[in-house]
């Protein structure tokens, strides 16, 4: 881990993104192995360089050995296997809920340990009907562990709608929903004028180059 | 499966335009130098946007020039290529041929047929270029093949395989980068495959053909596409602001914040031309959480 990554790139933590990515391109512009073949000495400052700019966009990643930081770090990905949900849910107050039964209760002791597969498989051995906002709560965070996200989402969502009440099902649907709200949000950003038709778009372009408009086709004998 | 990462041409000014156009003109070009003229008619948009996010991570020598083109007969085009136009101009040959085998499989179109025996020749020197990724294409067009007949409905692992393809595409070197690269062409290629089959999906409905969007709609009772596709963009364009771009930032962002949803906007459009226009609810209209 470096001391002063921000040092390194002849920035400070106050300098916006995108000034750090012209800042990184103006040195690997310097040191860049291709123009100085067999020079060790721009290898290692390419590789600081590197290790810099890393460390300034992951800064979690450096902090401490398998991080836990879920929910305060944006770059904690919900939907890998290392983000902790177990205890995450734990310190929100979530634990094996009063009148779970015995499958729901091996679930949840299997997601604590992480063993999200297996998690899954208990929890199917519930019959469709028999399936509560719990269930689905439980699936749920298993799918996400297990990278899952489009079924997780469905399934948090649908556990939201059961028991609108719960406010720990509220806050990890919003963890789940946060990156496709940031999303949103950045899309408004760089497009004030509003998105064409793909159509018009390519007329813009010009770039219909082949064949025009077949049906819902796009260009290229083969796209029909 | 393709026609999804564009540009949007309602945020580009007329600069802008010239350079999304030299570098598709630059693909175009190159796959008719490397592999045919006939290669050139599976030329694909979404690999010009390959070849400026390459050129952007690597910034490698560009030689430019013009040319006169039969698409476009009044006026000299300008190109630009690279090596990334090299690997991209193969990887659009292969992704091309993969694609009208699949299209003779499912709709028995000779056309395709016939097209892809005429690519087999230039498919075999691209794989022996590049083994990695023709073996990436092969391997996850067979897992896709083998949810279409389960009949899955698990759109996570239909996504997913598509997603392994193209992070296999955007990694080509072992770069410091890679793994970014890897989670952008991940998500990206998620996001490109549940497109695809949301728009897809009342076709497919009506020819009886397999739809994992339609599928998991039945198994799960709801399927909310526009918010599973903000999410998705979410994860690809996370991924992508870690790079170190400078260099045709801007092209790269419109395509990955507007231009992906050109397909889903003419949609849109037609449907309410139609007067069949029902409105995607989105997360932050339902107002349950994620504002």
């Amino acid at each position: 881990m470096i001391d002063d990554p921000y040092k390194v790139l002849g920035v400070t933590p106050d300098t916006p993104p995108d000034e750090i990515k012209k800042a990184y391109r103006r040195l690997a512009k310097q040191y860049h192995p291709d123009l100085h073949p067999n020079d060790p000495e721009c290898a290692r400052r390419m590789n600081e360089i590197n290790a810099a700019y890393d460390q300034i966009n992951n800064p979690q990643k450096y902090q401490q050995p398998g991080y836990g930081g879920a929910g305060h770090s944006q770059y904690a990905d919900p939907f890998s296997g290392a983000y902790d949900w177990a205890r995450r849910a734990q310190s929100a107050g979530g634990d094996a809920g009063v009148g779970d039964s015995p499958e729901l209760r091996r679930a949840w002791q299997l997601l604590q340990q992480q063993a999200f597969q297996q998690a899954l498989s208990e929890l199917e051995q519930v019959e469709p009907r028999r399936r509560s906002a719990r269930w689905y709560y439980l699936s749920a965070l298993a799918n996400s562990g297990l990278g899952n996200r489009i079924l997780a989402l469905q399934q948090m969502q649908q556990a939201v709608r059961l028991d609108p009440g719960n406010l720990e099902y509220r806050m990890v649907l919003q963890q789940l929903q946060m990156t496709g709200g940031f999303y949103q949000q950045q899309s408004a950003n760089y497009c004030v004028s509003g998105t064409m038709g793909w159509c018009a778009s390519m007329f813009v372009l010009n770039l219909l180059c082949n064949s025009c408009c077949f049906p819902g086709g796009y260009g290229g004998m083969y796209y029909c | 499966m393709f026609g999804y990462v564009v540009a949007n041409a309602a945020q580009l000014s007329p600069e802008q335009v010239a350079r999304y156009r030299q570098v598709y003109c630059g693909l175009c070009r190159t796959i008719g130098e490397r592999h045919g003229a006939l290669a050139r008619l599976s030329l694909t948009y979404d690999l010009s946007f390959l070849v400026l996010l390459l050129d952007a991570l690597d910034e490698p020598e560009l030689k430019t020039g013009t040319l006169r083109c039969p698409a476009h007969p009044l006026r000299r085009q300008s190109w630009r290529s690279s090596r990334w136009t090299d690997y991209a101009a193969d990887m659009n040959v292969a992704l091309a041929y993969h694609k009208c085998l699949d299209d003779w499989r499912d709709e028995q179109k000779l056309s395709c047929l016939t097209y892809a025996r005429r690519l087999r020749g230039a498919y075999r020197t691209i794989r022996q270029r590049w083994p990695e990724q023709c073996r990436g294409m092969e391997e996850q067009l067979e897992r896709l093949s083998a949810l279409e007949r389960a009949n899955s409905a698990d759109l996570d692992a239909a996504s997913a395989a598509f997603g392994a393809l193209m992070a296999r595409l955007l990694t080509a070197e072992e770069s410091f980068f890679a793994p970014q690269l890897r989670a952008l062409g991940e998500a990206l290629g998620r996001f490109i495959y549940v497109m695809d089959a949301v728009l897809d999906e009342e076709a497919d409905r009506k020819r009886g053909r397999w739809n994992p969007v339609a599928r998991f709609r039945e198994r799960q009772g709801d399927f909310r596409a526009r918010e599973t596709l903000e999410l998705l963009m979410g994860e690809a364009t996370l991924a992508f602001e870690q790079l170190p771009l400078e260099q045709d930032l801007d092209l790269l962002r419109n395509i990955l914040y507007s231009g992906v949803w050109c397909q889903w906007v003419e949609r849109q459009r037609r449907q309410s031309r139609k007067g069949k226009n029902k409105p995607e609810r989105s997360g932050t209209e339902q107002g349950e959480g994620g504002e």
